[in-house]
């Protein structure tokens, strides 16, 4: 394993020159295995945004991510010992990211079907406080996902919304490069056949042509 | 494989970008207090936070976070909230009429849906929300505020509303739009009504383009005995607002009333000539210059609706001369960008006086776009980029934004 000297706050001092929040990926990983007090800290500011971003986009709008989040870094606390490569933190942090995504998924399709969903489809009384055409659009969006298995469904959202490239989505989902490519390929056939089939969408898309056509500058 | 392999299928590709767009990594909670709350679950004993306790106490989090949130931004930024009693909302943001449902919003409006009527409240700001019926009656009450601003859009009308009450329905069967007034004004804009129809109270707007035109019954008063009936009819021999059909002979009702009146009654029946050929026969000059704002915004309205712009102009500019802290003197600085921009020049300026005199007015977004929409065409995208940043800040989901992103696109990629 790679060892880095790094600023280790009031345990090492005067050790090494570069702050751990200016280190790269290896160094703070390291800092990481080693216990650094102020690993964790760097770690959540670093790659909270990128964990939210992925369990948001994985989940749908109608999720709340914020304690799944956690659950992401707590893992990764407890387990970056296990990291071969240092340089590769990004990449350990993402494959966490979505393995708790894929687990919430299939918690989510459980309570779905033994009728425990957090998000009742027809509640008596909601209060709407701002636009909601485009949440509605997603909410749709996300029916249509929700129809795919989960490892398709995460190919698509890695591939396509978070714009990783085939071998990073592999890597992510722990498969072969073209089980990989087979996996968004056969989502996004999924999805385009599902959203053409559901009115809101196609009411919703159709406007987007229509205000595209008649104001392309 | 990437995206521009899956052009062909364009509707897979909007839902894309619209995830891109809207789910993102930021949160409500500060980097610490994010920190902070991770720090807690790490102290505890593992065996502590089962799975049950750590969405408990995070949920219970979030949601006294999300209430702050919502506090401070609503104190901010107060944009209107609604309610849907004895009915539901369901999670497209449908509202399907039962017994007595009613939406009721926080400024004191509220529509009321009949039995099995379907509506949607989209594009809700501080000052009023679209109420788009699908099918079916509605009785809509508007509390009367300062600069409000509420739409009703029934099938392919539009209602613009201030602070008013009506019932209106639309069916998509017969394509039959159906608006009967009870108190306050409105304007209706859509097939057959042109340039738009101004609505005043105990008035019956009916027909569509099944029928093959749109007829105002009634008079202002509601307790007229004997409602007249008018067919909106086109102008003969003048160019017409877009798509009215030759009506049938309907009675005219007797002017009663004061001229301004009258005038403004004619207009809302469409005759349009009467309007202007009062005007000449006392004298257009001295009817721009002793002319009450009401005359004037009718006989304003009347030319504009009859194509003669060339009135219309000069009506416009003696509204905004005589009665300049006026809401009509306002908004004719819309209506005189529009006229520029069919020919003489100078659009841009006017859009900009509308949106600085009335920067929430009825027709801001349409000033804001039209404006931008100008600015590209005469002098590129790089004028018109900061135009397309700020109307993508105040209008993100308005008529305009497809194509100011477009325009700011182009804007930063022409960039140095």
């Amino acid at each position: 394993m790679a060892t880095r000297q790094v600023s280790h706050d009031a345990a090492a001092p005067g050790v090494a020159s570069v702050p751990l929040s200016e280190a790269d990926d290896a160094t703070l990983a390291c800092a990481l295995i080693e216990k650094n007090k102020a690993a964790p800290r760097v770690a959540w500011t670093r790659f909270s945004p990128l964990v939210r971003r992925i369990l948001r986009r994985s989940l749908g709008p109608q999720h709340d991510v914020e304690d799944i989040v956690q659950d992401v870094f707590l893992c990764l606390f407890e387990r970056v010992h296990t990291l071969r490569d240092p340089v590769a933190l990004k990449a350990f942090v993402i494959a966490i990211t979505v393995r708790t995504a894929r687990y919430e998924i299939r918690r989510a399709r459980v309570r779905r079907w033994v009728g425990l969903s957090r998000t009742a489809e027809l509640p008596d009384l909601r209060v709407v406080n701002a636009d909601t055409n485009s949440q509605h659009a997603l909410i749709h969006f996300y029916r249509a996902l929700n129809r795919i298995n989960e490892r398709d469904r995460t190919a698509f959202i890695l591939r396509f919304i978070e714009g990783m490239e085939a071998a990073e989505v592999a890597a992510a989902l722990d498969v072969s490069v073209p089980t990989a490519r087979r996996c968004f390929t056969r989502a996004w056939e999924r999805v385009t056949f599902f959203a053409q089939r559901d009115p809101f969408l196609v009411d919703y898309l159709s406007k987007l042509e229509v205000t595209s056509s008649e104001e392309d500058p | 494989m990437n995206l521009a392999e899956h052009e062909v299928e364009k509707p897979t590709s909007e839902l894309v970008k619209l995830a891109q767009r809207e789910l993102h990594g930021d949160t409500v909670l500060s980097d610490d207090a994010g920190f902070a709350r991770l720090q807690i679950r790490m102290s505890r004993p593992k065996g502590f936070w089962t799975r049950g306790w750590v969405a408990g106490v995070a949920v219970a989090g979030s949601a006294t976070v999300l209430a702050a949130a919502l506090f401070f931004v609503q104190g901010a930024d107060p944009k209107l909230s609604f309610q849907v009693a004895g009915g539901a909302l369901d999670s497209s943001g449908r509202v399907v009429g039962q017994e007595h449902t009613k939406i009721r919003f926080s400024d004191g409006s509220e529509a009321t849906l009949e039995r099995g009527a379907e509506a949607r409240i989209t594009n809700v700001t501080e000052r009023g929300a679209e109420v788009v019926l699908s099918h079916g009656r509605m009785n809509l009450h508007i509390a009367k505020k300062p600069e409000a601003s509420w739409k009703v859009a029934a099938g392919p009308y539009d209602v613009r509303v201030t602070g008013t009450a009506f019932d209106v329905s639309w069916s998509n069967q017969s394509q039959a739009f159906d608006l009967r007034m009870q108190t306050g004004a409105v304007i209706v804009t859509g097939p057959l009504a042109g340039s738009g129809i101004v609505l005043r109270a105990g008035q019956h707007l009916f027909g569509g383009v099944a029928e093959g035109r749109l007829t105002v019954e009634g008079t202002e008063a509601t307790a007229s005995p004997a409602p007249a009936v008018a067919a909106v009819e086109p102008a003969q021999a003048r160019p017409t607002p877009q798509g009215l059909s030759p009506a049938p002979a309907a009675p005219t009702p007797a002017p009663h009333g004061s001229e301004a009146h009258a005038w403004t009654r004619h207009v809302a029946q469409g005759h349009f000539n009467t309007v202007l050929d009062e005007a000449e026969q006392r004298g257009l000059d001295r009817t721009l210059s002793g002319g009450s704002l009401e005359e004037l915004a009718a006989l304003a309205d009347a030319a504009r609706y009859a194509g003669r712009s060339a009135i219309a102009k000069r009506v416009l500019l003696a509204e905004r001369q005589r009665f300049p802290s006026s809401g009509p003197a306002r908004d004719a600085a819309f209506f005189l960008g529009r006229i520029a921009e069919e020919g003489g020049g100078g659009a841009i300026e006017w859009y900009e006086r509308y949106v600085s005199e009335s920067p929430r007015g009825a027709y801001a977004s349409q000033a804001f776009g039209r404006k931008m929409m100008l600015l590209y065409k005469q002098r590129g995208a790089g004028s018109a980029g900061p135009v397309a940043v700020d109307y993508l800040g105040r209008y993100p989901n308005g008529p305009y934004a497809a194509a100011a992103r477009k325009i700011q696109l182009e804007s930063q990629s022409s960039k140095p």
